[in-house]
């Protein structure tokens, strides 16, 4: 996925506030739901891969 | 014309000298040299002109072995300071005067606390120079790097202070190592301020820079210490653009090279302490610097975490929620469809009913009830007068039945 950390951020809170003011139509409903289960995966991986990264940093 | 023979002119001066100067008397003076033969001390004893270098008396003394060992009880290592060419001194002496060697004093006694006063004096007006000249905090505000690990030290080859600093450098509990190169100068004496200020100058003056300059030197009497109030050697260490750091090792009074230095401490000891402690301390900042980023990391990884939890359950609710919405509003469609059909199947109808009447009213039927009749030819309505031609039969229809006819 070609897209920061930040940006998958900014998307999902797009998302859900658009769910939520009810302005996603039907017909882009599932294609909404899908990429934002995509990029919650994708910051969660994200997420545990720089925690990885830095986890030895300090320690010792 | 009456005449004397030298020896008598001499006994005569002898004479009255003697009758004149019966007691030692105390006086004040400069000594100018001092050269020491056979555990003899000759002294030449001077007064300079009031604030200038013009020599306005001079005179020769001695100070013989035998008194200068009573004296070194009297004074103990004082003695060896106040007998040092440029100090001022209050001596008492016995003016002796010899037919064959002429004048001389002969010293019976010093007065240690004169000299510590004049010491004083000059020490406070050296200050007050300084002072003036803005040179105490001069070398305070030059960069003394967080951990000062190159160290050049000042100091006197043979000095226990010395050995003190490099072994206490050597043996830190933390396991810091330092480079320390000795530049040797003498720590006491009147060589002392000149041969530490030439050395500072050759430091800072070293392509490859330290971080430091130490000026180590172990215990020592208070007048041992005149060296480090010395004027130029101030204003040397003032100007130093490296850190100077000062162990003189002295417990009571600063000196002024202290005053003017970066940082001063009691001891060689307590700069090498001083020194591992910086370091100790940037070392423990960095360890909590890496705990609390640690610690923040963390923080933020949870709460990125909880928000992304968050949404993974709310997406799913969302988005049931909206099919669920839809479903609703094509149930109440499919309620509303059939009423919505009557209602247009009604207008429909009423419409129908209308066009009938509309209807009914313009048939001929209407037409003929109200009086009127239809004409047809050939069963083709007459509606103009050409079509009655003459012979041709007219079907009239009335209301109630039809009348054939012929034209004629």
């Amino acid at each position: 996925m070609k897209i920061t950390y930040e940006e998958a951020i900014k998307e999902l809170q797009e998302t859900v506030a658009q769910l939520q003011e009810d302005e996603v139509s039907i017909d882009e409903l599932s294609a909404k739901v899908k990429r934002a289960a995509a990029l919650i995966t994708y910051c969660r991986e994200k997420l545990r891969a720089t925690e990885e990264e830095i986890g030895g940093l300090f320690e010792g | 014309m009456e005449q004397h023979t030298l020896y008598e002119l001499n006994e005569y001066v002898r004479q009255i000298i003697a009758l004149n100067l019966p007691a030692p008397v105390w006086v004040s003076c400069e000594i100018y040299q001092l050269n020491l033969s056979r555990g003899h001390r000759y002294l030449s004893l001077v007064q300079k002109a009031e604030g200038r270098d013009d020599i306005i008396a001079q005179s020769d003394a001695v100070l013989w072995q035998g008194k200068f060992r009573k004296l070194e009880r009297k004074l103990s290592h004082n003695l060896r300071h106040l007998l040092c060419e440029g100090t001022a001194v209050l001596l008492q002496v016995r003016v002796d005067f010899n037919e064959r060697y002429g004048l001389k004093l002969v010293v019976e006694d010093i007065d240690l606390t004169y000299t510590m006063g004049q010491l004083e004096q000059q020490r406070r007006a050296t200050l007050e120079r300084l002072k003036q000249e803005q040179l105490l905090a001069r070398n305070r505000n030059t960069l003394l790097p967080l951990v000062p690990q190159r160290l050049a030290v000042i100091s006197s080859p043979t000095a226990a202070g010395l050995e003190d600093f490099v072994r206490q450098l050597e043996q830190n509990e933390y396991g810091y190592r330092y480079q320390v190169k000795v530049f040797p100068a003498a720590m006491q004496g009147s060589n002392a301020p000149a041969e530490i200020a030439r050395q500072i100058q050759h430091i800072s003056s070293l392509t490859r820079s330290y971080d430091a300059i130490v000026i180590a030197r172990g215990g020592g009497a208070r007048l041992d210490l005149a060296a480090f109030d010395d004027y130029e050697l101030c204003v040397t260490a003032a100007r130093c653009p490296l850190p100077v750091l000062t162990g003189i090792g002295h417990e009571i009074d600063e000196v002024l090279l202290d005053l003017v230095a970066h940082t001063a401490l009691k001891t060689p000891t307590a700069v090498a302490e001083f020194l591992i402690d910086r370091a100790a301390r940037l070392e423990s900042q960095l360890v909590e610097a890496g705990h609390a980023l640690s610690r923040l990391t963390q923080r933020q990884f949870s709460q990125q975490r909880l928000q992304l939890e968050r949404w993974a359950e709310v997406l799913p609710l969302l988005a049931a929620r909206k099919l669920q919405h839809q479903a609703q509003q094509i149930g109440q469609l499919q309620h509303m469809i059939p009423p919505a059909a009557r209602q247009h199947l009604r207008l429909q109808q009423q419409q129908l009913q209308q066009f009938e009447q509309i209807l009914h009213l313009l048939s001929p039927e209407a037409t003929l009830k109200r009086g009127y009749t239809l004409t047809t030819v050939n069963g083709q309505p007459a509606t103009s007068a050409k079509a009655a031609q003459t012979g041709a039969t007219l079907t009239t229809r009335f209301k109630d039945g039809t009348v054939k006819s012929k034209v004629q």
